[in-house]
């Protein structure tokens, strides 16, 4: 079999057929060349996972533009203070809290692995979390 | 500390298809003997569920009765209880006290080996049978019992995960005399479980409770071949990683998953907790869990509301 870099990324991604996935497994048995490919493939799709969202610069989109500021009427202003007070209401009861305990992957992975690996099973050899 | 189809196969068709079986001794043998084995191996592993993948390759040594793990999420470490990890150039360390000894579920049955080679040597080929379903294929090192491929299948026919060594030398490897210097270490301590989490969950059995940092309750649940963790945190809705997880559902219920190539992670919200799953457990199992874990649900308004604002 030639050197099967088309469908290296495609095995990563599990695109591959059980036939196609055969014959790569067993290529990269023989083939250090494709092994360090794949290794390459694998850590540049990992790192552009791991990459930040960042929010962008105020202005940047014209949307989140700061809207011009318009004398209200005092009838609409009371309006607008009571839709205000209902969406914090609703905010309060709906939205996500900044006191609220974020999901950390990492921590769990880690105190998942630390019990797991005292025992047998079907997976005696674990990759390292966060390869995925 | 610092900063993832319904398959029944009929009667008659098990009947003619399935393999003779040998006694679960035979399987619990290999899985020992291969988790006590030494050697040095380089692999690949992939898993896929419904168009979500993961894929990625490593190297691991064994010698001593230490484990290092190598690849591109990382590296590992493990000697008796303790575990290492490293950031950059420091490493983080967790110690398990105290854990319950492991047995294997009678539901699973190994096919009679045939014999093979692989990687130039003795192998033999087996298959773990659940029922009349095909659970895993692995071809095992005969001196070793060390599994040089093992795919496990979801159920349906299909294949879940796939590892497999592409290099492997067995026998004693030079190695750290000792664990790294740990940048923080921390204990894992067992704790008492709530009645919510029930002691056997589709055949899988809590052998172990554990209380982490800030309330965390962590359960482990294994049936000697595949395990998984449960984490129950105060309710939260800051899902961090979660928030593009893929959706699917189970039992009407929907929860978020992430396929990470050697287990799977799900998440969901109950009225009064946040539950977190991680495990080495195909799909069909992970549908069977979670229809015996407290279920997704929403608190009423004014109890949002008041928790909010009150705690």
């Amino acid at each position: 079999m030639k050197h099967p870099e088309d469908l290296l990324s495609a095995l990563v991604d599990g695109e591959l057929t059980a036939t196609e996935r055969h014959a790569v497994t067993e290529h990269l048995e023989t083939c250090p060349t494709c092994r360090a490919e794949l290794t390459e493939i694998t850590i540049a799709r990992d790192t552009v996972r791991d990459l930040p969202m960042i929010d962008p610069p105020p202005g940047l989109i014209p949307e989140s533009a700061p809207a011009r500021r318009r004398l209200l009427r005092p009838v609409w202003a009371w309006a607008a203070a009571g839709a205000a007070a209902l969406a914090l209401v609703i905010g309060l009861a709906t939205g996500p809290g900044v006191s609220e305990p974020e999901v950390d992957l990492e921590t769990l992975a880690n105190r998942h692995t630390a019990r797991l690996v005292v025992q047998p099973g079907i997976q005696t050899v674990r990759a390292p979390a966060g390869g995925g | 500390m610092r900063r993832v189809l319904p398959f029944v196969a009929g009667l008659a068709a098990a009947l003619l298809v399935a393999p003779a079986a040998w006694a679960d001794d035979d399987l619990a043998d290999y899985l020992e003997g291969a988790a006590a084995a030494e050697f040095h191996g380089s692999g690949i592993v992939l898993c896929t569920w419904d168009g979500d993948s993961a894929g990625t390759t490593y190297e691991v040594t064994r010698s001593g009765g230490m484990s290092m793990v190598h690849g591109a999420g990382g590296e590992l470490m493990a000697a008796g209880g303790t575990t290492a990890t490293r950031s950059g150039a420091d490493w983080y360390g967790l110690e398990v006290e105290e854990w319950s000894a492991w047995a294997l579920s009678d539901r699973y049955r190994l096919t009679d080996p045939e014999p093979t080679t692989r990687l130039g040597r003795s192998a033999v080929a087996v298959t773990v049978m659940e029922g009349p379903t095909e659970r895993a294929r692995m071809i095992i090192d005969e001196e070793s019992t060390v599994p040089l491929v093992t795919e496990i299948l979801d159920g349906e026919d299909g294949v879940f995960r796939v590892a497999v060594l592409v290099e492997f030398s067995p026998g004693p490897q030079p190695m750290p005399s000792d664990m790294p210097e740990m940048h923080e270490q921390t204990m894992v301590t067992r704790g008492p479980a709530p009645d919510r989490l029930g002691i056997e969950v589709a055949g899988y059995r809590r052998a172990d409770t554990y209380r982490g940092e800030e309330g965390t309750l962590h359960a482990f649940y294994t049936d000697g071949l595949f395990s998984f963790s449960l984490f129950e945190t105060e309710r939260t809705r800051r899902l961090g990683a979660f928030e593009e997880a893929t959706r699917f559902e189970v039992g009407g219920h929907t929860y978020r998953r992430i396929v990470a190539p050697s287990e799977v992670w799900v998440q969901w919200n109950a009225p009064d907790y946040s539950y977190v799953l991680v495990g080495d457990l195909p799909p069909d199992h992970i549908a069977a869990v979670l229809t015996e874990l407290p279920e997704p649900g929403e608190p009423g308004f004014w109890i949002r509301l008041w928790r909010r604002l009150f705690g």
